[in-house]
């Protein structure tokens, strides 16, 4: 019992982490439904995976799902350009429309493999509970890789979502940046969904961002403060999770980032009132 | 009897003051413009008088209901992709006063006909304003309020991103309008025009700089007041100045 | 009747009902709404099942109705006092309420008898397995019981004031200038929406909702030429992708709601090739 409580609390804080990171590009660039459609487009690719190849093996699965999920992510432009299309629409159209794919595959499979779907199934609720080492491995090194994706190019990042015009003027690449970005959200939505279930992964790539933003002005600062935001909350959510049997960690880290989001804004209101009253 | 006339109307947005003891009046008839650099509360002042905002404090006292009042508000305060044709939107706000299982009277009609007419959109009258230029979707704004046939009309800065055909037809529309006997009150967004558009100003810099009739009130000093700036160089435009 | 035509039946009528509103939303640039009160419900349902004590319905419509509506004034006053953008201030309402949501059911699953999973993803076949019972007769699956009403509710409080609806989604200023409230208009609609949430949930489940409101809406925006012809081409399109999808499921055994939700994507995608405008114009 003790060493899976470690073991998926540190794969929530990796994870967490992770996508508190990506939370800030998302918010700086008003993007920040992005993650709920990763999490959505991600299934017809993990139930395709499957379909193909017949393994359910995490790196299959995962290869799958961030296929189709990246490739959600990049018809959201191309949508746009209809004039009837608007960025809202375009959204909530890929979002149930990949979902509605996902389930439509996953219902194919029913009929073959009960006990297979079963296990697909738990991408779509998440549980935390029932995780395996493997996995936490797996967070751990996403981590590293997409951190390590960011940090040589932090300056080039900073002025690209600061300044996007201004940046492809000084000649950053900043289609390189986009694809990176996209991929990163794939990738960590990808774990996270695992973790918590396709609904609630949105929330992290949301929240921390949020949080910090009005106590922080610097792109560094938001990182920084995003990342301590949401291993704070996944440590939460874990432990208060682990206070009663049956209780989804998922939820609770959700819940967690939502009440810190209360108490920022709240201080931060009165803050401004009180100012104001001065 | 003047139209409108407001006293001390204090006004802001958050943080942010529009309008700080504003005090003036507007007459009955010919067309009255509403000048000031950005920022200046033009819009909000617009607003206040036909009774879409209300002033945190001061007195407003208008001879007309709201509902005498036609206001056109910016463009960019509506979705231009909806989907909806030139006429559909000239006639909503008639259509919306017949229910729904009666027909639409030929007043109404002739009302909707007669504003496209007048606006040079007969033609368009069938077109997707999606489909529209700016300076279209303006006579648009336009025709609806002028469908209306109230005797007050109150635009927001009707001409900005329009060309110069287009603002000057609308001027001759706005002109004739006033020449029936109806209120044109305008917020304006630049300097160009100003003695030859407007019989009456205010001038606005979140408060009430000068306010009475253009003849008046309009000289080069009061721009750099104002505007901060120096329009009229010594060879520049002299019919520009007021003679 | 056959158990598959009843499923065809439930299909169809919820479809219309997701039609209406979403064409409604989506022309008023709310299409991510629909998919927020989807999940935001998710509290408000469990609200209804502990009070009622288990499988009364009538307490699911006021309870979806205020979770609804809350979700929709919280995302509001999200944007407009705390300045937060849209889509975030949308993602942190929906996802929260959602959390609460599983938390309470997960807490109470003994005093609750609600399936979570059922609920997201919604299983059609079910449907009519949970008759209503007269004496011992069934009259019909729950289901359409409790979409019929919301599906006339829909029906009678839209497409009469056609003008009003037209008004208060083009230009709302406009409205207030001619003493029409575009608040009322939207308050309604905010509760039109979490009704249809609610009643089609144990029919097509949380986000094939969200799919039938916004997908054949869509589709009929692509190409229509006032908001009366986006509400008779939206409820069109939805009612091919109930049928096509219907038929869809029926041939390859695979779950309806997805199917249907899966065709009605299908038709977007053909009907948006053809209306693409050509590059050159």
């Amino acid at each position: 019992m003790n060493s899976s409580l470690i073991g998926v609390a540190i794969g929530l804080v990796f994870i967490a982490t992770l996508a508190g990171i990506l939370s800030v590009p998302l918010l700086l660039r008003r993007q920040a439904l992005s993650g709920d459609l990763v999490a959505h487009a991600l299934l017809p690719g993990l139930v395709g995976a499957f379909m193909i190849t017949g393994i359910k093996e995490t790196s299959i699965l995962l290869m799958g799902a961030v296929f189709t999920a990246w490739i959600a992510l990049r018809l959201l432009a191309p949508l746009q350009k209809h004039p009837r299309i608007k960025s809202d629409g375009a959204m909530a159209v890929l979002i149930s429309g990949a979902y509605a794919l996902g389930v439509f595959m996953l219902s194919l499979l029913q009929k073959t493999e009960n006990a297979t779907q079963a296990g697909l199934d738990r991408y779509l609720l998440g549980s935390a509970a029932a995780l395996q080492w493997q996995e936490v491995w797996w967070a751990v090194g996403i981590f590293l890789l997409i951190v390590g994706g960011i940090l040589p190019n932090v300056s080039a990042l900073q002025l690209w979502l600061f300044d996007p015009d201004q940046a492809k003027m000084r000649g950053i690449n900043t289609h390189r940046l986009e694809r990176g970005l996209e991929i990163g959200i794939c990738l960590a939505v990808m774990m996270a969904v695992q973790f918590v279930g396709i609904v609630l992964a949105a929330a992290l790539l949301i929240a921390p961002a949020l949080i910090a933003r009005p106590w922080v002005n610097s792109l560094l600062g938001l990182w920084i403060g995003a990342a301590a935001i949401s291993a704070f909350a996944a440590l939460t959510g874990t432990w208060i999770s682990f206070q009663s049997a049956g209780m989804p960690t998922g939820p609770w880290i959700v819940l967690s980032l939502a009440i810190f989001c209360t108490i920022s804004y709240a201080c931060w209101y009165a803050k401004r009132i009180f100012f104001q009253a001065k | 009897m003047n139209l409108f006339s407001f006293n001390s109307i204090d006004f802001q947005y958050r943080q942010v003051v529009a309008l700080t003891q504003a005090s003036g009046v507007i007459p009955t008839g010919g067309i009255t413009g509403i000048i000031g650099p950005n920022g200046s509360g033009k819009s909000t002042l617009l607003k206040i008088l036909c009774g879409l905002l209300k002033p945190a404090s001061g007195t407003i006292e208008t001879q007309v209901l709201p509902s005498q009042m036609a206001y056109v508000a910016q463009r960019q305060t509506v979705d231009w992709d909806y989907p909806a044709t030139v006429k559909e939107v000239v006639e909503m706000p008639l259509a919306i006063q017949t229910p729904w299982y009666k027909r639409k009277p030929q007043s109404q009609v002739e009302s909707v006909h007669q504003a496209l007419a007048l606006t040079g959109l007969t033609d368009f009258a069938d077109r997707q304003i999606q489909a529209l230029s700016g300076g279209q979707q303006q006579r648009v704004f336009i025709a609806r309020a002028l469908a209306l046939n109230l005797p007050v009309l109150l635009l927001d800065e009707p001409f900005a991103g329009v060309d110069a055909p287009t603002e000057a037809h609308l001027f001759q529309v706005l002109k004739t309008v006033a020449e029936q006997g109806k209120t044109v009150v305008m917020v304006h967004h630049d300097l160009s025009a100003i003695p030859r558009y407007f019989d009456h100003l205010i001038v606005l810099k979140n408060t009430v700089i000068a306010n009475g009739p253009t003849a008046k009130v309009w000289n080069p000093d009061l721009l750099a007041q104002v505007f901060g700036i120096s329009l009229f160089q010594k060879s520049n435009a002299p019919e520009e100045l007021i003679p | 009747m056959n158990d598959s035509l009843w499923i065809l039946t439930v299909a169809i009528i919820a479809s219309i009902a997701c039609a209406l509103t979403g064409s409604t939303l989506i022309i008023r640039r709310q299409a991510l709404t629909a998919d927020a009160i989807s999940h935001a419900v998710l509290p408000g349902i469990f609200f209804a099942y502990s009070i009622s004590g288990g499988r009364n319905s009538f307490w699911l419509l006021p309870g979806a109705a205020a979770a609804g509506w809350f979700a929709a004034f919280l995302i509001q006053g999200l944007q407009s006092k705390l300045k937060l953008p849209s889509e975030s201030a949308t993602g942190l309402v929906f996802t929260a309420m959602f959390a609460l949501g599983v938390v309470l059911i997960s807490y109470y699953a003994r005093q609750v008898d609600l399936d979570a999973e059922c609920l997201l993803y919604g299983e059609m076949a079910y449907i009519p397995l949970e008759q209503f019972y007269l004496e011992d007769t069934p009259i019909g699956p729950k289901a359409l019981w409790v979409l019929t009403p919301v599906v006339l509710f829909c029906i009678i409080t839209l497409l009469p004031f056609y003008r009003y609806w037209n008004l208060i989604s083009f230009d709302s200023i406009q409205a207030r200038m001619l003493g029409y409230s575009p608040v009322w208009g939207h308050q309604w609609l905010m509760a039109l929406v979490s009704w249809v949430c609610v009643a089609a949930f144990q029919a097509v489940g949380a986000i094939l909702v969200v799919a039938l409101m916004v997908i054949p809406a869509q589709t009929a925006l692509l190409y229509a030429r006032n908001l009366k012809q986006v509400w008779i081409q939206a409820t069109l399109w939805a009612l091919v992708s109930a049928i096509g999808g219907w038929l869809l499921a029926e041939l390859l055994a695979a779950a309806y709601a997805a199917s249907i939700g899966l065709v009605s994507l299908v038709a977007l995608g053909a009907v948006f090739l053809f209306t693409m405008p050509q590059r050159n114009t």
